[in-house]
């Protein structure tokens, strides 16, 4: 056991953070356990975010702990902070209003954030994200205005929203292209299926294009495309997948891939620190290969791992139970989601 | 229809505004102060940084007055190849650039102005030349690669009868059957070779030294001999299977598709290494009809020597790359071969600084390929050396790097054949200093040098502006239209050109704040977005030259405000609001002088 007075810090707030929390509580009923997390509302169901838009729930109706859980499980919730550097020398985090945290052992379980295609970084400022609460927020005050929507890109963010948009009576657009899909490989087999899926609830679907240009006109957006389709639309979302949110490692010295390199412990290159969840890049001895981990599931699951490890158990990490995607009545396997269907 | 060209008169000639007493008082000063040098290597990072120490801030400078005669002459008076360096250079200096330095943005698109300077130059753009009278003494060249050439060049200039051996069929070394024509398309490195021997190189080409005609032969026919032959022996993995049949090493690989050879590859293609040849060899093979190319590297992406630009043009052809791989073994099954694999974790760094990777246990796993090339470094072939001079143990020959003099008199060596696999630049910068070296042995004195030049800086400045304008991209062919040999990057056009060329900060601008005149206001530090302005007690030089600031914020102790110009991205905000106009702007360059006897 952990010598009692251990500070854990744990950087994110999702699912991985939490889990890991969750299990160090219990591993150690008098460790010190912090979160600190970028965004200013707390751990919620994403699955539920886009059933969100459809009623007026409050937004704590997401919330999978309400505030007081962690009150009673004495962990401390840091929301609207944001770690700007980690010197893992010194055991010390640095804030972005420059306040120094200090650790015993570290937790970066920072996920994920929409991949912008470079292409279109230029117009970042014309798409709309679609990833937190507070995004879902913003985008209940403004659905009375919109008729139509655009997805650039086709992740599994963007067919739960277009799943929402469809019952609100609001008209969609997909621009599908294999490198925007995701979390399933784009072959011919799923193309079908995902086309024939979406065109039967009259959703407009262009394929075999790529997203150009995106420009302003009046009130709404004009979305262009390379084959010289010009899509009229109020809002596009930016649904091209996401990548690890680990721009704060940069000078840290800790060894990245796509994501945080960490080795079947869920370790990572730096003394004290672990990685879980979406912003991981971790080698699985039954697989003989490192794998970037997606979704709810792995999540939990990486996020418990860790946090064994933290507490000192030596504990191999192993894969989480695959989910499947059902499109068009035929399943496809997907690993690190719990599964859902697009038929609905 | 492209607008007539005008030059502003403040852009061009800026001193015709003056009146003639004050158009005198433009002096150029040449320096040769160890403080000076020590400016020039601490404030010009790109500079300092170029192996050949090509005036970058100089060409840039003349690309942005669309003077690209100018700019690609300012290049030829160090680096004789600009067209090909503007498309293969590893680009040290790019790195270097305070541009991309933490807060600054990114660096300079320093490589592409070279090529814009290239590819707009005018038509019969007027080669600038300096002879020196002939000397009467013969000097032969062994090899034609970037080194024999640039030695070649230097060594006709000082007056010099050269002759170049080269055992292939066609000059050019490394730069003709190492790198591919979508990279650097032949006529390019042609007219840039023709430039060299109009100067009166002879050239033997398909003559190998050591075999048709002996080193020892060409000791006594010449008064010196420089070998500058490369690396043409491919390290090897040392693995079982590696001698089997569709397994290549890089080199062989490349040589045999640049040379026209048909090639077998396959749908399938392995290549293990993280260097240009590998990445060349996986973009070839996809020319030569692989479905697939997967190149595997020992550590990840963050550690290869491959620059970024390289590195998305391999991705954007769909080659993948596999990190944290080592290579076990090669097995041939079928038509087909086995090749074994571990998974590997990054370890620590060799004494090199290289990131070392440590094989995970139980992690092999097994890929099937129809070929396999390795290119993992290459190592000069030294044997037809071994009767002349003794060789150290690794087979390669002991010289003095300063003057690249072995031991033998008379005999030279410069390039990848001295030192081991290198870049382009430092090869062309080796082989000129080894013609520098042999220069003063065939004369017994030293006939050009190093030196700084000032000159004061009278032009625009550049606008604050033009700090916040994003790299330009460069222009690419489309994947779809990459088949055979064609050019996949298309080069900068004017219009981008000028736009990346206003990017650079000018850095060989020094800054200075004439104390006599100051009158310690300190608008200027108020304005200066760098905080490089200080005020200081005192300034310390260093034994080797350089300068550092001693500074203070007690104004008893405060003897100047100093600019700090490594700090400092010659904006120009201090000049504008200084009341008494103390602040001097001096272009500092580094150049090449003959010494007047």
């Amino acid at each position: 056991m952990p010598k009692k007075s251990l500070k854990y810090v744990i950087i994110g707030d999702g699912h991985a953070g939490n889990s890991a929390a969750e299990t160090l509580r219990k591993g150690n009923p008098d460790a010190e356990i912090v979160i600190i997390s970028s965004k200013p509302t707390h751990y919620f169901d994403h699955s539920l975010l886009a059933a969100f838009l459809l009623d007026k729930k409050d937004i704590t109706s997401l919330y999978v702990y309400p505030y007081t859980w962690y009150k009673e499980n004495n962990i401390r919730l840091r929301l609207n902070q944001t770690v700007t550097k980690i010197i893992p020398d010194k055991h010390k985090l640095i804030l972005s209003h420059n306040e120094h945290v200090y650790y015993d052992r570290l937790l970066i379980a920072s996920g994920a954030k929409p991949k912008l295609p470079e292409s279109l970084s230029r117009y970042k400022s014309l798409l709309t994200v679609f990833t937190d609460a507070v995004d879902a927020l913003k985008l209940r005050e403004r659905l009375g205005k919109l008729k139509h929507v655009t997805m650039v890109g086709g992740d599994s963010i963007g067919l739960h929203l277009a799943g929402a948009m469809l019952k609100l009576g609001k008209s969609v657009t997909f621009v599908l292209n294999e490198y925007n899909f995701w979390p399933l490989e784009f072959d011919e087999t799923v193309k079908g299926k995902l086309i024939g899926c979406l065109k039967k609830k009259h959703i407009e679907v262009i394929v075999d294009d790529i997203t150009t240009e995106i420009v302003k006109d009046g009130t709404g957006i004009n979305v262009m495309t390379k084959n010289g389709k010009i899509v009229k639309t109020d809002l596009a979302f930016l649904t091209s997948g996401m990548i690890p949110n680990i721009d704060f490692l940069d000078g840290s010295g800790i060894d990245v891939q796509t994501g945080i390199l960490v080795d079947e412990y869920m370790h990572t290159s730096a003394q004290d620190i672990w990685a879980a969840g979406e912003c991981a890049t971790v080698y699985y001895p039954e697989l003989k290969d490192y794998r970037q981990t997606t979704g709810e599931i792995n999540a939990k699951v990486l996020g418990n791992i860790s946090a064994r490890n933290m507490l000192d158990e030596k504990k191999v990490v192993s894969l989480a139970e695959p989910g499947k995607i059902t499109i068009e009545g035929e399943d496809f396997i997907t690993y690190g989601w719990k599964g859902f269907s697009i038929d609905i | 229809m492209k607008e007539e060209k005008t030059y502003l008169s403040s852009e061009r000639e800026s001193f015709d505004h003056l009146t003639t007493a004050r158009r005198v008082e433009r002096t150029v000063f040449f320096s040769t102060n160890k403080k000076d040098f020590a400016w020039m290597r601490e404030n010009v990072p790109c500079q300092t940084a170029c192996p050949a120490l090509t005036n970058i801030p100089g060409y840039i400078y003349a690309d942005y007055q669309e003077r690209y005669g100018r700019s690609y002459e300012i290049n030829r008076y160090v680096n004789i190849l600009p067209g090909v360096l503007g498309r293969i250079c590893s680009r040290p200096c790019e790195l270097a650039c305070r541009h991309g330095w933490p807060g600054f943005g990114e660096s300079v698109a320093i490589c592409h102005l070279k090529r814009v300077a290239g590819d707009f130059k005018p038509e019969g753009h007027r080669i600038e030349e300096f002879m020196f009278g002939p000397s009467g003494k013969k000097v032969a060249v062994v090899g034609s690669g970037p080194a024999g050439l640039g030695a070649a060049h230097d060594l006709a200039i000082f007056g010099h009868r050269v002759t170049i051996y080269e055992a292939l069929e066609h000059p050019g070394g490394m730069l003709r059957y190492g790198i591919p024509e979508f990279r650097l398309p032949r006529n390019i490195l042609d007219v840039e070779i023709s430039n060299i021997l109009r100067l009166g190189v002879d050239m033997n080409a398909g003559v190998r030294v050591g075999r048709d005609i002996k080193l020892e032969e060409l000791m006594k026919a010449y008064d010196a001999v420089l070998l500058t032959a490369g690396t043409y022996s491919s390290n090897k993995l040392g693995i079982k299977g590696e001698d089997l049949v569709h397994v290549y090493s890089g080199l062989d690989f490349m040589m045999d598709a640049n040379s026209g050879k048909d090639v077998f590859v396959g749908s399938k293609v392995l290549v293990v290494g993280g260097g240009y040849t590998a990445m060349d060899c996986a973009r070839t093979s996809l020319r030569l009809g692989a479905k697939r190319v997967l190149i595997n590297i020992l550590t990840t992406e963050d550690y290869i020597t491959v620059n970024r630009d390289e590195l998305n043009e391999v991705k954007t052809e769909n080659v993948e790359i596999r990190g944290l791989v080592s290579i076990e073994q090669v097995e041939r099954s079928g038509n087909s071969l086995n090749v074994k694999f571990k998974r590997n974790r990054l370890g620590g760094y060799s004494e090199k600084g290289e990131r070392l990777a440590v094989p995970i246990k139980g992690s092999d796993f097994t890929d099937e390929a129809d070929t396999l090339i390795y290119a993992i470094g290459q190592r000069p072939e030294t044997g037809f050396v071994k009767g002349v001079v003794k060789l150290e143990k690794n087979s390669m020959i002991p010289f003095d790097r300063s003057s690249s003099a072995t031991e033998v008199k008379g005999l030279f060596v410069a390039g990848d054949f001295g030192t081991g696999a290198s870049t382009v630049i430092e090869s062309i910068a080796s082989g000129r200093s080894a013609a520098w070296a042999i220069d003063r042995y065939l004369v017994d004195r030293t006939r050009r040098k190093k030196v700084v030049r000032f000159e004061k800086y009278t032009e625009k400045q550049r606008e604050r502006a033009w700090d916040f304008i994003p790299r330009q991209v460069m222009p690419t062919l489309p994947v779809k239209e990459r088949v055979d040999q064609v050019e996949v990057e298309l080069g900068l056009n004017m219009t981008l050109g000028k736009e990346e060329a206003k990017r650079c900060y000018l850095c060989y601008l020094k800054f200075e704040i004439d104390v006599t005149r100051c009158i310690y206001c300190r608008y200027c530090m108020d304005v200066c977005p760098t905080n490089c302005i200080h005020t200081s007690k005192d300034v310390i030089t260093e034994e080797d030259g350089k300068q550092r600031l001693v500074v203070t914020d007690r104004w008893n102790e405060v003897s100047a405000i100093v600019i700090d110009n490594n700090n400092c991205i010659r904006c120009g905000n201090c000049k504008k609001v200084c009341p008494v106009e103390c602040i001097d702007v001096v272009k500092v360059e580094h150049i090449e002088q003959d010494v007047e006897v």
